[in-house]
């Protein structure tokens, strides 16, 4: 049933007397205003807005980014200048060189020998990076280790600088052609880049110091688990910058393996394996890598995982190279991780991390002891870079 | 006494802004108390752990420049004499 006072009101509207020419002009006008306004300029100013938004965030990154490496090349340079005595410009100009360097990868249209390409590479560019230390600072020609040091500082360097010129690039073109949807995107993984680049830049003190990292856990693991072993005797190798050693733990054979330290390397470990395979002719029952691994939001750094395959970053070479002989010699490999956060992993090493490595040193033992049988030969390897651990 | 509020003109833009007023508030407050925890944390300590080789005699101390796991200590135990080695290095937040 309606309503009584709505049918008085329908009546009203329909005796409403009818619009003249005039405000029926007045009308359209408005109308037309109004809808130029919600549709055409009310969404150019929020573009507008969300534009300058975007840009100021991108550009504040980029001014970040440019602050921490002129700070970073300030403390360098200070080191520098205490150990040769050059002109500071000059000096300067040297380093900017060497952030320049290029990497230009092997072609990967014929991909047969592509890992021993990358291998080659990868050498020369440490040789080469170790060399132009060394010219920089004649005198650290006899201290190995601060040279390698230096050298993971010069890769620091060269990192930020590469994430610097990226994001400029990028900038500059969604600037340049106005690109709302560029500068979202840029916009969107500044958060991601901010936590790598806090952890580049806390890391150069870190490597100038000769501090242990969080990547250095597993060469730590592989330090301490010497204590637990009799009968340990270094082998001689060939092979540059990695440690072997042999020592028995519970009647096993264990061959240890980890980059030389404390200079700060990751060694050569595919080869140090491939000398215990085919230069001392051992027979591995069990392989053992250990390694710090990136952690996910969710995980607690310092939680350890087990599991099986090679634990090991980086391109993926060497890797490839331990699966090859792991594969050839019917060893299986286990992998124990170490969980850490990205800053964690290439900042000083923290208490946390410190107590997980004890704590896989136990692990490793066990998983020692239940997967071989006494009278076999076990290889363990403790991955990442073995800054402030010597052997 | 009646006082006659219009919906467009008067509640809902005093409705937008008293909202946007506590938003604001805040946001600049989170800031500003998350701005204070961090000035109040703490400096890092960088420690080293020594231990006796013969006796597991076991001590912490400031890390120093040239400082490396591995590396026999100058440093003597208290119980038998000997070089302690360092241990461990790492780092640690502690109240200033």
């Amino acid at each position: 049933m309606v309503n009584g006072s709505v049918i008085l009101g329908m009546v009203q509207v329909l005796q409403a007397p009818p619009l003249n020419s005039q405000n029926a002009q007045q009308y359209l006008l408005y109308n037309i205003i109004l809808l130029i306004l919600w549709f055409g300029i009310f969404p150019w100013f929020y573009e507008m807005f969300q534009l300058w938004r975007y840009q100021s965030q991108v550009s504040g990154f980029l001014n970040r980014l440019r602050f921490f490496m002129n700070n970073n090349i300030s403390q360098v340079l200070d080191f520098i200048m205490s150990k040769v005595n050059e002109d500071k410009r000059l000096i300067e100009g040297k380093i900017r060189d060497l952030m320049e360097m290029v990497i230009i990868e092997p072609t990967s249209i014929e991909p047969e020998g592509l890992v021993r390409k990358y291998k080659m590479l990868i050498n020369s560019y440490n040789d080469r990076l170790e060399r132009d230390v060394i010219r920089l600072i004649p005198s650290l020609s006899s201290n190995r280790p601060v040279v390698q040091n230096f050298t993971n500082v010069i890769d620091v360097l060269r990192e930020l600088n590469f994430i610097y010129k990226v994001i400029d690039h990028y900038y500059r073109l969604a600037i340049k052609y106005k690109s709302y949807y560029l500068l979202i995107q840029l916009a969107a993984i500044l958060p991601l880049l901010k936590e790598e680049v806090d952890a580049l830049n806390g890391s150069v003190p870190v490597f100038l110091k000769g501090q242990p990292i969080g990547d250095s856990a597993g060469p730590l693991t592989v330090f301490r688990f010497k204590s637990l072993c009799s009968n340990l005797s270094v082998i001689n190798n060939s092979v540059k910058d990695t440690y072997l050693a042999s020592c028995m733990f519970k009647d096993r054979k264990v061959y240890l393996v980890k980059a030389e330290g404390p200079g700060g390397t990751v060694g050569h470990l595919d080869d140090a394996i491939k000398y215990i395979y085919e230069g001392i002719n051992a027979r591995p029952k069990l392989m053992i890598t250990i390694d710090a691994a990136l952690k996910l939001e969710g995980e607690e750094s310092g939680s350890i995982a087990e599991g099986l395959g090679v634990a090991m970053g980086g391109i993926g070479v060497e890797k490839f190279n331990i699966e090859s002989l792991a594969t050839k010699y019917g060893t299986p490999i286990y992998a124990i991780l170490i969980k850490m956060s990205m800053p964690e992993a290439l900042n000083a090493m923290t208490k946390t991390i410190d107590e997980a490595v004890n704590k896989v040193v136990e692990r490793l033992g066990k998983v020692v002891e239940a997967y071989t049988e006494p009278g076999d030969e076990v290889v363990i390897v403790g991955v990442g870079n073995t800054i402030g651990v010597a052997q | 006494m009646l006082i006659s509020i219009d919906l467009y003109t008067t509640l809902i833009p005093t409705v937008i802004t008293a909202l946007t007023a506590v938003v604001l508030f805040y946001i600049v407050s989170r800031e500003l108390r998350n701005t204070l925890a961090v000035s109040s944390v703490k400096r890092i300590s960088e420690y080293v752990t020594l231990r006796c080789p013969t006796c597991g005699y076991v001590k912490v101390r400031e890390f120093k420049v040239g400082d490396y796991v591995g590396k026999v200590d100058d440093e003597k135990c208290p119980r038998d004499g000997s070089n302690l080695v360092i241990m461990g290095i790492g780092k640690e937040q502690v109240s200033a």
